[in-house]
């Protein structure tokens, strides 16, 4: 006991509630003391008592008899009383509790109503409006772009065809030119079948070779 | 107390050592020394251990009511102390068997290399005659212990006594049940340093409760 208080910083701080407590709380355990001591003194007196009846001494087991319902009854006292401290630590205790359920209680509505303001029914028609605006001008806008777009793609495919026009017709000239030339330098031509091998032959190794012409033109 | 120590019918058993004549006198080579005053503090802490003993007196018997004023003014802990059963108690460094004990020197040697170890410190520092405790769990430990039953049971937060946290019911199982409230008392210092418990004093400055933390 000789040590020098250094209380915790931290420490969690005392409160009269928490000296209220702590007196009942002594309180109760000088009851539980005394209902110990009162108990020791009861089997004493008992065994007094018997040693005494042994003994033929009956006035005086009578009277360790009385010393001992006396005791007895003082710690029926005692036991109540030990008892009802007990309810109030414990009712106190409890209120400690409950005073902070309330609190709490309080504050998470606090949090609630100030969520509700923000949350109002006109902000969120405000919102909802809005919303709906906007999804409307998509709509427009998209509509719009749909108009746009087959336009472009007429130009696009318009285009395209030109240039498969211009090839073809490029193709057919160049496959002209050959033929003659090879007409004039071959023979008669043996048969059908093979020609068709060979011509395909040609062919694709015509277009194999032309077509980096192509994509220029 | 004297409840948890009846219950324990068996004897503590001693290390063959201790059987050993030698043993009881301060070895003069100084490596058997070291070994013997080693032997001897491992006999002290779980001779405690395994009778809940808290305190010793100068000649190692049990002290069951542990003050740390010479002044018995109050008798608050009377009842802590089984009047009958006291009689001749029996001292660790003194064996019976053998007819051989340890002079009070070299006690005083054990105890002071108990102190270096921290596993004992003296009940009142000026006043050495008062006895010591012994801490067969170092204080931390027993610090540590009587947190996580206060948080076990719910009861951070709250307010207890001391004399609840030796002998309330709640407590009965609990390894520190019982505990002298000198060492009850530093182990609550150790919570307060670290900022886990308050001290609460009486009216008369003795320490009447503790609030823990969490």
């Amino acid at each position: 006991m000789g040590n020098n208080v250094s209380s915790g910083r931290k420490a969690p701080k005392i409160t009269s509630q928490d000296k209220a407590v702590l007196q009942l709380k002594i309180q109760r355990d000088k009851l539980r003391k005394t209902s110990i001591k009162v108990q020791t003194v009861i089997k004493r007196e008992n065994e007094i008592a018997r040693q005494c009846v042994r003994k033929g001494d009956k006035r005086r087991a009578l009277l360790a008899l009385k010393k001992r319902k006396y005791q007895e009854n003082l710690l029926d006292t005692v036991g109540k009383q030990s008892d009802s401290l007990e309810t109030l630590i414990n009712t106190i205790e409890f209120k400690l509790i409950e005073k902070d359920v309330v609190y709490g209680l309080q504050e998470g509505n606090k949090v609630l109503k100030q969520l509700n303001t923000e949350l109002s029914v006109d902000k969120v028609d405000k919102i909802m409006d809005e919303t709906a605006e906007g999804v409307s001008y998509q709509e427009e806008l998209s509509e719009r772009l749909g108009e746009l777009m087959p336009r472009a793609l007429d130009a696009e495919v318009d285009e395209e065809l030109e240039r498969m026009e211009r090839e073809e017709a490029e193709k057919t000239e160049e496959r002209s030119k050959n033929e003659a030339a090879k007409l004039g330098e071959l023979p008669a031509a043996p048969s059908g079948e093979l020609i068709d091998g060979g011509r395909k032959k040609e062919k694709e190794k015509r277009e194999k070779g032309e077509k980096p012409q192509a994509v220029p033109a | 107390m004297d409840e948890q120590t009846s219950l324990r019918k068996a004897a503590f058993s001693f290390p063959k050592l201790y059987n050993f004549p030698p043993f009881f006198t301060r070895q003069p080579n100084q490596q058997t020394y070291h070994t013997q005053l080693e032997a001897w503090r491992k006999i002290v802490i779980e001779y405690c251990r395994f009778y809940r003993i808290w305190a010793l007196s100068l000649n190692g018997t049990a002290l069951t009511n542990v003050k740390a004023e010479s002044s018995s003014g109050d008798d608050e802990n009377e009842e802590s102390e089984p009047s009958g059963t006291e009689g001749e108690k029996a001292s660790v460094f003194k064996n019976t068997k053998i007819n051989r004990e340890v002079k009070g020197d070299f006690i005083m040697t054990i105890y002071e290399s108990l102190i270096e170890k921290k596993e004992a410190s003296w009940i009142n520092e000026q006043n050495q005659r008062l006895g010591i405790l012994i801490y067969w769990n170092s204080l931390e430990d027993w610090a540590t212990m009587l947190m996580n039953w206060v948080v076990s049971t719910g009861q951070d937060g709250n307010v207890l006594t001391i004399y609840e946290l030796q002998n309330g019911e709640a407590v009965q199982d609990q390894e520190f049940a019982g505990m002298a409230t000198e060492t009850l008392t530093r182990v609550i210092f150790v919570l307060a340093k670290e900022g886990r418990a308050r001290v609460l004093k009486d009216d008369d400055g003795t320490i009447a409760g503790v609030k823990f933390g969490s």
